[in-house]
């Protein structure tokens, strides 16, 4: 008897990969076709044949938009003016206020999304009151 | 070196109309607020190429200035989208929007 043999023998049984809560709803080997068939599942059906439709019709408008005449045909196009794009946003009569009403929107997106990040909700919501009042308000009919 | 050919303006809006109908797809059939969030991402850049591509075709500099604004906007609602996400996930362990049917947690 090898060793090897020995060991495995003796060996308690293989523990159990840890399966998360998750594990069932999130499979983490599909196959090319499965993905495909959840992709298709997860978008909506109400919108599917007409957004397609819809989507094959721009397609389409566009391929042969440029085949017809008209004031885009070959249109030339120049190479930016560095220059001038500053003198557009940074004159007082250009740009220059709706770029610093700019910046503070980007710190107050900054301030939000540290705020939203850091908050503690969720952490342990099967505690908490409001938890399962959001529950029973997103429970479909006749569920409540 | 081989001399690549002149891009016109209307190929340039043939590609905003190809992202916008993408975007514009994605947002009416997806669930997964992540991806309704890059489609609004792909409205906006298609939005952005029509501002660079008129602006570059009529010698306009108040196209590449809008782009600019355009970018820095989406980058903000694609920060607070995100947070708003990862929040949204810690509650409900679902991002999907069809299942989120009131905005109080």
């Amino acid at each position: 008897v090898s060793p090897d043999e020995t060991s495995s023998a003796t060996a308690p049984a293989a523990a159990e990969p840890e399966t998360s809560q998750y594990a069932e709803e999130v499979p983490t080997t599909l196959s090319k076709d499965e993905r495909r068939a959840k992709r298709w599942e997860e978008t909506k059906t109400d919108f599917k044949w007409a957004t397609a439709l819809l989507f094959v019709l721009v397609l389409g408008l566009s391929a042969v938009a440029p085949l017809a005449d008209g004031p885009f045909r070959r249109a030339t196009t120049y190479e930016e003016d560095l220059p001038g794009m500053t003198q557009v946003i940074f004159s007082p009569e250009g740009l220059v206020v709706p770029f610093e009403i700019l910046s503070v929107l980007l710190l107050a997106a900054l301030i939000a999304g540290i705020a939203l990040g850091s908050r503690d909700v969720g952490r342990e919501p099967e505690d908490s009151a409001w938890r399962d009042r959001s529950a029973e308000a997103n429970a479909p009919e006749g569920e409540a | 070196m081989a001399s690549f050919p002149e891009i016109g303006a209307d190929w340039y809006f043939v590609l905003s109309v190809v992202l916008f109908g993408i975007g514009l797809y994605g947002i009416l059939t997806q669930k997964s607020g992540i991806r309704i969030l890059m489609c609004v991402e792909l409205l906006l850049n298609a939005a952005n190429i029509n501002f660079v591509a008129f602006g570059s075709m009529y010698a306009q500099d108040q196209g590449f200035a809008y782009a600019l604004f355009i970018i820095a906007i989406a980058a903000a609602e694609a920060a607070v989208g995100l947070a708003i996400f990862v929040n949204l996930f810690r509650v409900r362990h679902t991002i999907e929007l069809d299942q989120i049917q009131t905005l109080r947690w």
